[in-house]
């Protein structure tokens, strides 16, 4: 074993498998809990590792997971121990008496899920009919608090249409906005995932936003998997893409202690669990994330094993690349790779 | 030249109606030399600010969900 010079400076942690929502685009199933969810106790020492190791955000994730009782007490503990921490939820259980919660552990962001600009499209999406209700009034109470607050849409075939609409919602709300791309994992089938046009549409939109509003009017952003090195658009995420950061200063924490890069990847990227080794060992483990720690240009698959960029870029979105080729380093949803495609061909 | 050009700008027009775009936006929105300098300023700027605010840069810029404290630390507090 060696120390890595990498810091999991980023860490997603599943609380929960455990989720009040069905969302057709759910890439880890979410619905019941994981058997042998960690405990507190455990979840406790596992912040003081993330603690040791030098992380400083960690984002609470579920499923849902206001819906552990506990949520609050990991909470305080994070920041307690310096760090910053973030709630990822899907907004139905936020109340004024959890924006009471959150003032006092003033997080780096609470995001919510929104994926439709009507209540139809986003109920359907989120298999619960009182979803856009509930959504709409825990972005009232967040921002009524002064709470910062981010809306992440996660977009597909049904709901590509929709973003003019929730555009026009967020304009002049303070609300960041993070638009991603649904990838087929999980509970989302392939069928619905957009095609290369349809997600270049969706990339065009976001410049066109960037230009047309200033960042105070609308905050607005396109996810990691909105990239890369385009010879037409100008970089629409929040900065040039360095590559995939899996393993490299991000983490993800499933909710029964396995460890990953990143959480979206799937199970054969589990590189242990804390029950059997801690997460510091996991992390400085000089056989973990090789994908990404020991890339070499080789590595690369596709089309971007001829691009310039490549050694850099390392293959676009691991995720997305293994998700569609069932390979790594090569993910074919690159804006430059489409524009070879659609547009100068 | 001027032909090719004028055939991307068509679809890229195409592209954008999906979505109600309009093509003067459209054009407007595409990469310019000077949005290419300013993404590479910002980016030094947040090479240099990052660290200074938090060792390892803007905590919430990597790839999980975005902050409005991220858009503060990146433009100023707008």
């Amino acid at each position: 074993m060696f120390k890595t010079n990498n810091i999991p400076i980023s860490v997603v942690w599943e609380t929960t498998l455990k989720c009040n929502m069905k969302c057709i685009h759910c890439g880890s199933s979410a619905g019941q809990n994981r058997r042998n969810e960690l405990t507190t106790k455990e979840g406790l020492k596992l912040c003081e590792d993330l603690n040791k190791l030098g992380t400083r955000l960690i984002s609470l994730m579920g499923g849902e997971p206001l819906l552990r009782k506990d949520w609050n007490i990991f909470a305080h503990h994070i920041k307690n121990l310096g760090m910053n921490v973030t709630i990822m939820s899907n907004g139905f259980l936020i109340d004024e008496k959890i924006i009471s919660e959150l003032l006092k552990i003033d997080p780096y962001a609470v995001t919510i899920s929104l994926d439709g600009g009507t209540k139809k499209i986003h109920n359907n999406i989120r298999g619960l009919d009182t979803s856009f209700d509930h959504c709409i009034n825990s972005l009232k109470l967040l921002t009524d608090a002064n709470l910062p607050t981010t809306v992440i849409t996660t977009i597909h075939k049904q709901n590509l249409k929709e973003l003019p609409i929730i555009r026009d919602f967020l304009l002049n709300k303070g609300i960041a906005w993070q638009i991603q791309m649904a990838t087929p994992f999980g509970r989302f089938p392939r069928n619905l995932m957009l095609s290369k046009e349809e997600f270049y549409s969706a990339a065009l939109f976001i410049s066109t936003l960037k230009k047309q509003y200033s960042i105070k009017e609308l905050p607005v952003m396109g996810a990691h998997n909105f990239g890369y090195h385009s010879k037409i658009l100008p970089n629409i995420m929040l900065l040039p893409w360095i590559g995939c950061q899996a393993g490299l200063t991000t983490l993800g924490i499933q909710s029964d202690g396995s460890i990953k890069g990143c959480l979206s990847l799937p199970d054969n990227f589990i590189e242990g669990n804390i029950r059997k080794k801690s997460v510091i060992k996991i992390w400085n483990d000089t056989n973990s994330f090789s994908y990404n720690r020991n890339f070499k240009k080789d590595d690369l698959t596709g089309k971007c094993r001829n691009c310039k960029h490549g050694k850099r870029c390392r293959g676009g979105c691991l995720t997305v690349s293994k998700s569609l080729t069932e390979k790594n380093h090569g993910d074919p949803y690159c804006l430059r790779l489409i524009e070879d495609e659609i547009l100068f061909s | 030249m001027n032909k090719k050009i004028s055939k991307i700008n068509t679809k890229l027009t195409n592209l954008g109606q999906t979505l109600g775009l309009d093509k003067t936006d459209i054009l407007k929105a595409r990469r310019t030399t000077r949005n290419i300098i300013s993404m590479a300023l910002l980016t030094g700027i947040f090479l240099l600010l990052g660290h200074i605010i938090m060792p390892g840069g803007p905590a919430g810029l990597y790839y999980t969900g975005v902050s409005i404290k991220d858009f503060k630390i990146l433009f100023g507090g707008f």
